[in-house]
């Protein structure tokens, strides 16, 4: 016979402490589980890199193609620490990648060579976040130096209140480390009868066309709009923040090799043409060095996707970037890495 | 007929956890302890938790 | 998805229902009105894009007005079923009969921004429960108060389940007890609803998202029924969720609603599964589409026939669309021919196990089978079946 169940007050918050007690420890673990995520590793490896004299920044189109051991191998007879290290994040803004300069600077005393890899209009598009979007890598965001982070966002009054409460617990700051679990979770299912799909380092290849414009004629749209812009915010921070660093620092900003389909479709046009004019005087007038590099690798098959090179294509981009650095046109370089 | 006193009986356990039988069936253990239904919530928090991202769109998984 | 915003539990759920819980007995229904009306119209403007939906609001107070003359025997509340007919044809189904009748047309008068107002499947049917029993003298009229509380209660506004007005009456009059007890069984009842939903709903569609003509060519044809039966499973544990959600909700406010869903899945044959799935819409189309049409006292071909009727007012009720027609004609079918091998063939006192087996299984194919006509449009269903049967 089924007995009837009676909820007082004292049990009813029994009931929600234990709740709270089980939330509690979730956090714990999810903080325990979240402790070698990608961003912490690159920010280890920010303030690890005390005596690198190459730095390269970027997103993961540096990080897909810029080779340290292949730019400044270690030199046995010296010290282990390599010359040349690579602390690009893959799908970061620039408002990451200038976090994890600082951290850098922190730590690194004298820094010779700073690249810094970019494509499409990543320099002057203006930086806007919501909550909903610092997830993946981004959530470097929430836990190294916030309130200098927040400072280069245009957050609603409703997601500033948001960032507060979650960047104090761990499940919700490190939320999109669990969910992209599920996430595969959910790809492996949803594989399940169908023919195998290319990946790469980042995901599914097929993806990263999403990252790139619709048509042409968007793009041209975007490159008018983009000639009339200032460099963003944490972009012009980051140059500033090199040269009051270190009085030899040479900093290059580096139009990363993209597959031919992007260049033909959106590179071979006067629109484009325009907006590198205009972004090279923005950056020659910060005393930036600027280098076209779209063009350097024509071969679609030295591509893993629509904008990442592959391992092969990225040491034949570092070992031409090399080559370019020890030529005549870049003398103040060549000293750095001979 | 025990197979349908089993599954009548797990139907009945699961509608009772899920809130929507307010009588516990026999023999379905500390029925009523706090304790033990706030473990419950707790594991339904987490799994909500876990499994309410899915409609954010992930192309990078580097992470 | 309302039930997965903050918004919803911080802003109008536990503040309504605390206020509901705390306010003197004539007071409670205004609670109700004025969270539901500010939840409507918070909605309406977030989730359907902006000031017009949210005008929709005005749809409740002009109901509210014209049911106060909804008397006994009253040919006005022929007046209050036809004017949510009006407005059900209007917003949902004006496009789908435009492109019936002007298929030819090169101009066709679309209503070019249609939207849904929010919960229009549902209120509507509400309204045309209250006017309908109010002429057969069913239930009382209530108060404006305790009739827009009915039409405005936020928890069932969007997603069901559709409630009977003289069920709900007495409720929102009694007195309240036992807060700890079902605000424990309320709580509970949403988290089980929420990690239904995201646990395996949202999971379900990893294998429901590939229900599409580019996927179902490619896809190796094991995985096809599959995919089907993840999609019978997520419609489930999804609409079901909401049920949960939704019932949970106003557990909190002290107001039992009627389950929604039990097990349907589990029963034996497809009278019994319609007993059990949308247990609410079931019962509103057996006392508002069926018994009206004669319901079982005809012939047994004018019952099959009610019964067809019955489950396409059921399949277009789902969706403007040729697919969703057929969606109701195929369980309409399936019921009509149950019902002939019943009379042919009485239920056994003691079926055996196997023949109960037997049942269940032909029962989950059926309904499973169905669902390829309401996720999918007729080509690409059609297209499904044929990889699926054929290769």
């Amino acid at each position: 016979m089924s007995r009837q169940m009676s909820i007082g007050g004292s049990q009813f918050r029994v009931t929600a402490l234990t709740c709270l007690v089980i939330l509690a420890a979730g956090n714990l673990a999810v903080k325990r589980l979240t402790a070698h995520t990608v961003s912490r590793r690159v920010l280890d490896e920010a303030r690890n890199a005390t005596s690198a004299s190459v730095v390269a920044i970027g997103n993961s189109l540096v990080r897909a193609g810029f080779v340290p051991e292949v730019f400044a191998p270690a030199q046995p007879s010296f010290s282990n620490t390599p010359k040349a290290v690579n602390l690009a994040l893959g799908a970061s803004s620039p408002v990451e990648q200038l976090q994890i300069l600082r951290e850098a600077f922190r730590s690194n005393s004298n820094p010779r060579l700073l690249i810094y890899g970019f494509y499409d209009f990543q320099l002057t598009d203006p930086v806007v976040f919501s909550n909903a979007d610092i997830i993946g890598n981004r959530d470097i965001l929430y836990y190294q130096e916030p309130e200098f982070a927040r400072g280069y966002f245009q957050m609603t009054r409703h997601d500033s209140a948001a960032f507060e409460v979650m960047r104090r617990f761990p499940m919700l700051y490190e939320r999109s480390a669990v969910w992209a679990k599920v996430e595969l979770l959910r790809r492996y299912l949803g594989q399940q009868g169908m023919p195998a799909e290319s990946r790469n380092q980042f995901g599914r290849t097929a993806d990263f066309t999403l990252l790139e414009a619709k048509s042409r004629e968007e793009f041209e749209q975007h490159c008018f709009r983009a000639s009339q812009a200032e460099l963003n915010a944490p972009v012009a921070r980051m140059i500033g923040e090199a040269q009051a660093h270190s009085r030899g620092l040479r900093v290059v900003f580096i139009l990363m090799p993209l597959p031919p389909r992007h260049v033909e479709m959106f590179y071979d046009t006067e629109a484009w043409a325009g907006y590198q004019r205009h972004i090279e005087q923005l950056l020659r007038a910060r005393g930036v060095q600027y280098v076209d590099a779209s063009r350097w690798i024509p071969e679609a098959d030295k591509f893993g996707d629509a904008l990442h090179l592959s391992d092969r294509g990225a040491e034949e981009f570092t070992r031409r970037l090399l080559a370019e650095c020890a030529g005549p046109a870049w003398s103040n370089l060549c000293s750095v890495v001979r | 007929m025990t197979t349908m006193k089993l599954l009548t009986w797990l139907t009945q356990s699961l509608e009772f956890l899920g809130g929507s039988r307010d009588n516990p069936p026999a023999g379905l253990p500390a029925a009523a302890n706090p304790v033990l239904w706030g473990v419950w919530w707790g594991a339904l928090c987490l799994l909500i938790y876990v499994f309410c991202g899915q409609s954010s769109k992930f192309i990078y998984i580097d992470f | 998805m309302i039930f997965n915003t903050w918004a919803y539990y911080l802003f109008f759920l536990i503040p309504s229902a605390v206020l509901f819980r705390l306010a003197p007995r004539r007071l409670r229904p205004w609670v109700i009105v004025v969270g539901g009306s500010l939840f409507f119209v918070f909605f309406s403007y977030t989730t359907l894009g902006g000031l017009i939906p949210a005008l929709c609001l005005g749809i409740f107070l002009w109901e509210s007005l014209t049911s106060r003359f909804y008397k006994p025997k009253s040919w006005f509340c022929w007046v209050g079923v036809v004017q949510a007919i009006i407005l059900l044809f209007v917003f949902k189904y004006w496009n789908f009969f435009v492109g019936m009748v002007w298929f030819q047309a090169t101009e066709k008068p679309y209503w070019a921004h249609a939207f849904l107002p929010l919960g229009i499947s549902f209120f509507t049917f509400e309204f045309i429960h209250y006017a309908v029993d109010r002429k057969q003298s069913k239930t009382e009229a209530g108060t404006l108060g305790e009739y827009l509380a009915f039409i405005l209660f936020f928890p069932t506004m969007v997603a069901g389940p559709i409630k009977r007005y003289q069920q709900f009456l007495p409720k929102l009059r009694a007195d309240l007890a036992d807060w700890w007890y079902d605000w424990h069984r309320g709580i509970t009842r949403i988290l089980c609803g929420l990690a239904k939903k995201f646990a395996i709903a949202d999971l379900l569609t990893a294998y429901t998202n590939h229900l599409n003509v580019a996927d179902i060519a490619v896809a190796n044809r094991a995985i096809l029924p599959v995919w089907l039966l993840a999609y019978g499973m997520k419609i489930y544990t999804d609409f079901s969720a909401y049920s949960d959600i939704a019932i949970g909700s106003a557990r909190l406010f002290g107001i039992p609603i009627p389950e929604n869903f039990d097990w349907p899945y589990l029963q034996t044959n497809i009278a019994q599964f319609w007993r059990h799935w949308h247990i609410s819409l079931t019962s509103w189309l057996m006392d508002y589409v069926y018994i009206p049409l004669g319901g079982s006292r005809v012939s047994p071909s004018r019952v099959y026939l009610n019964v067809i009727t019955t489950m396409l007012v059921s399949g277009i009720w789902h969706g403007a669309g040729v697919n969703f027609v057929l969606w109701g004609l195929w369980h309409g079918v399936s019921l009509a021919v149950h019902r002939a091998y019943r009379r042919l063939r009485p239920l056994p006192e003691n079926p055996s196990p196997a023949s109960q087996f037997a049942s269940w299984l032909l029962t989950f194919a059926v309904a499973n089978l169905g669902w390829a006509f309401f996720c999918m449009d007729v080509h690409t269903a059609l297209f499904f079946f044929r990889r699926l049967f054929w290769g």
